[in-house]
Order: structure tokens, then sequence, then C-alpha cells
């Protein structure tokens, strides 16, 4: 089922050219910066990222924000969750991949069970037939991989329409979609661009619609949206990096409320 | 700030005086009550912490299902939660860091509301989200003088569960919520970078900062 064989020249070529990018993306990434414990927010192509931030927010108000409220407005709740669910669905082989990768192969087992529990019970994925047996969500990717061996963030980017990245965390995106063994990879070649695409514009109007309401607040109500995007996305991806963190390892990630201002008497 | 999980007992564990007749008594309950307001209040527990969050959260759900369709009448009623429920100040002077110190009292208290707007309609805009949710406390931790964590699991309606942080501060003996982490994100330590930016851009101008709060919070 499994196959990487490309079998048009062009689509042969283009893979080779973005295998090739990708390879070189990734022996910078080693040789830049490995295991570098990253507890602040450094952000050294900042003066980069806030410009790209105001032309994604502008996409967002014009273009994301109108077509992601419409598609709420029309597609009724349950077939949006059952869209959602079926490009979750469509994730499952390479996040399974990632799982052994990662030295996790309980994690793989049980998600290439639910991923073929939700293709063959559940319509394609249209049911979570899986989390209902004890199989729920186990996500992760290439970037959480490159983390586990090591790799650092090396720099925090935000990319024209792509959004909040890190150069690890895009690394891996890049590399997942040369290798995503995904049942879209084996239609007609031909038309695999076009599935492409349309997978992606699917996903991100998906993802902005999952999470609407505090994607708003994040860009529209925030104090500073740049940073609230930045932050937001940076301590997710450090909690998944670092797992179930144990009570004590919770403890020490707390900032010091107090300690600046041990002298001041009007704490309440 | 100390934190112990052994109860205070002062007060309560006085033996009352020996005493005649009716006059004796009400001695003996008049210094009895006096110790027992002027003795600190117990210093909370993990549990406690707990069993706060607990009943926090299940009263902003029951808010949260009896909202107003009105956006200002919403942000109002959060507004109220957090002036009962937070830890103003403390979160006020964590996000400002060292500028808390360089403010006048007027200045700081038109921060800390400025902050509360924010907070208020930021948290407005989840009570939807929060209104068909089940809450469960997993466990608390006594994290010393950083104060409390407290674990919590909530179901929201035909979703997967999420973990939500709390962290809870004693402040002179009341517990506070002073955070809450949703997936790692941390709503103060974003408000603290958002501030520290917003006094970068305005080279340090605190008056511009919060006049720039206000305008986020709509007011």
């Amino acid at each position: 089922m499994l196959s990487f064989q490309s079998h048009h020249p062009r689509m042969r070529s283009a893979r080779r050219s973005a295998a090739h990018g990708v390879a070189i993306a990734l022996a910078a990434l080693f040789t830049l910066e490995v295991a570098a414990a990253e507890t602040a927010i450094d952000d050294p192509l900042l003066v980069i990222n806030r410009p790209v931030h105001v032309f994604n927010k502008g996409a967002d108000r014009f273009v994301l924000r109108p077509v992601t409220s419409g598609y709420r407005q029309v597609v009724p709740r349950e077939i949006r969750n059952g869209i959602g669910r079926v490009l979750e669905n469509l994730s499952l082989p390479l996040v399974a991949v990632n799982h052994v990768l990662q030295l996790n192969p309980d994690a793989a087992a049980r998600t290439s069970v639910r991923f073929a529990m939700n293709t063959l019970i559940g319509v394609g994925g249209i049911f979570d037939v899986a989390t209902a047996e004890g199989l729920p969500r186990e996500p992760t990717d290439l970037g959480l991989t490159f983390a586990h061996y090591g790799v650092g963030e090396i720099a925090y980017l935000e990319l024209p329409l792509l959004g909040p990245t890190t150069v690890r965390d895009f690394g891996g995106t890049a590399l997942s979609i040369v290798v995503d063994p995904a049942p879209g990879t084996h239609i007609d070649q031909s038309k695999a661009s076009e599935y492409r695409t349309g997978q992606g514009i699917l996903e991100t109007v998906d993802r902005r619609s999952q999470h609407y309401e505090i994607v708003n607040d994040l860009l529209y109500s925030s104090a500073d949206s740049y940073i609230a995007l930045r932050n937001s996305y940076l301590q997710r991806r450090r909690r998944q990096v670092n797992g179930d963190l144990d009570d004590a390892a919770r403890v020490d990630e707390l900032p010091d409320l107090f300690g600046e201002f041990e002298d001041e008497d009007d704490a309440n | 700030m100390q934190t112990s999980t052994k109860p205070c007992t002062l007060g309560f564990g006085a033996r009352p005086p020996k005493a005649r007749g009716w006059r004796g008594l009400a001695i003996a309950s008049l210094l009895f009550g006096a110790l027992v307001i002027s003795a600190p209040a117990p210093a909370a527990d993990a549990d406690a912490a707990g069993e706060y969050i607990r009943a926090a959260g299940e009263r902003f759900v029951e808010l949260a299902k009896a909202a107003p369709d009105d956006a200002d009448a919403r942000t109002a009623l959060v507004r109220n939660f957090l002036t009962e429920h937070a830890a103003l100040n403390v979160i006020a002077r964590f996000t400002a860091a060292r500028t808390w110190r360089e403010m006048d009292q007027d200045q700081r208290v038109r921060y800390r509301d400025a902050i509360h707007s924010l907070a208020a309609r930021f948290f407005a805009g989840r009570v939807t989200e929060v209104a068909n949710t089940e809450f469960e406390v997993i466990r608390s931790i006594d994290a010393g003088r950083k104060g409390f964590l407290v674990i919590t699991r909530i179901q929201a309606e035909n979703g997967q569960p999420t973990e939500v942080e709390w962290r809870v501060a004693d402040v002179d003996g009341e517990l506070r919520i002073a955070d809450f982490v949703v997936e790692g994100i941390s709503v103060l330590v974003n408000y603290r970078d958002e501030v520290r930016s917003l006094l970068e851009q305005n080279s340090g101008d605190i008056e511009a900062v919060i006049a720039h709060l206000n305008s986020q919070a709509g007011l």
C-alpha cells in the first residue's frame, strides 16, 4: 500500500528538487543548532517576521476569515466536524511513521489501528469510531521527530500565508510534503498537484474554522497580535516536545510571580 | 511567599478561661472572638486550591450557561467573575515587570484596570465554548513559594478532552487565580511579553501602553 514511486517524469523531477532542497535545509538544521535548551523566547528574525505578520493578518482579515465565516454559516457543524475528521484520518499514516521514528512502537500501532478502524468502519474517517474504542488521537509530526533527536527550534519564523512555525518545524513540514504516505500520493500522479492544493486549502479553512474564535482573539483583540501568536505557537510546541511533564517539571516551568516584588504589600 | 500544608490553629485551639456567670462567659466570648478575628487566616493547602478551582470552574460554567447574548453584558459578567476570583494585582505586577516600580499609584490602578478589561473581553469570547463543557479537577500540586498548580480536564461536547492548568496564588490568605494554561499556552506569560513588546515600541511610555490596552479591550 505504501509506495514512494512517482511514475510521471515531471513529478519525479519536482520531487528530486524538493528532496534536494529539503536535504540541504536538514543539513543546515542539524549543523546550526542541536539540543538547545529553550526556556526563553528568542526571536532573531523579528525584523523579517513582523512585516510578514502584517501581511498575514491582512490576508486573514480580507480572505481567510470571510471565507471561513461563510464556510461556518453554510456548512452545518456536523458536516464540518466530519470533514475535519477525514482530514485528520488522512494524516494518520505519517503520524504512525513518526511514532516509529520516535521509537514509540506502541503509539505507532495504536495510530495504525485507529487509521484502519476509522477508514473501514468510520467510512474514510467521517466517523471517529476509534476514540470510542479507546484509541484517541495521538498527534505528532516530523518537527517533533527532529526535536526527539535533539534538534532545537533554531529560530521562530512567520511565513507568508503559512503562518507561525520554526526553522525546525518548517523543515519537518517540507519533508512531509515529499514523503507523506497518505492516499493522495497514490492517485493519478498527473493530478497529484491539484489534489495537494485542494487538500491544503481545505485543511487551512478547516483549521481556521476549528479555532475560529481563539484565532480572532489572538489576531484582533490581543495587545500585540504578533507576540500573542508567536508565544502561543512556541509555548504549545514546547509542551508537545516535552510530552507529559511530571509534577516537578511542571512546577519548574512556572514563572515566579512574587520574586521581584517581595517587598510590596499590595498583592491583592 | 511561603505556603504551608499545616492548618493554622491559632484561635481555634485556645482554651477559654474559667468564668463565673453570664458576665464571665461574655468576657470569655469577646476574648475568644477577638482571638479568632485577629488570627491570620489559615494557610491554604493544595487540596484547598483544588477545591477552590472546582468551585470557581463550576461557577463559570453556570455563568456561561446563563450568559446573555449581548457581548457587552457578557464581558461585564466575566469582569465581575475576574474581580472575585483573579489575583489582579499579582497579574498586573507580573505583566508590567520592572515598569511596575516606576508607575505611580494612579497609573498602577489604571494599568490593572486595563489588563482586567482585556482579560474580561478575552474570556467573554470563550463563554459560549464553555457553556457545554464538563469540568473535572484531576489533581493539585503545592508549588511552594510559587503557589499551587491545579490540573483539570475539560470535556467539550463532542470534542476531545483538554487539560487545563490553573495557577493559584495565596494572596494574604485568600486563594486567587493567577494564570490559566491550555496546551502549554499561558495567558499570563503572553500578557507579560505583549506588554513588554508594547513598552519597547512606545519607548517605555506606560501611558501609551495603557491607552493601547484599553483600545484593544474596546474601551
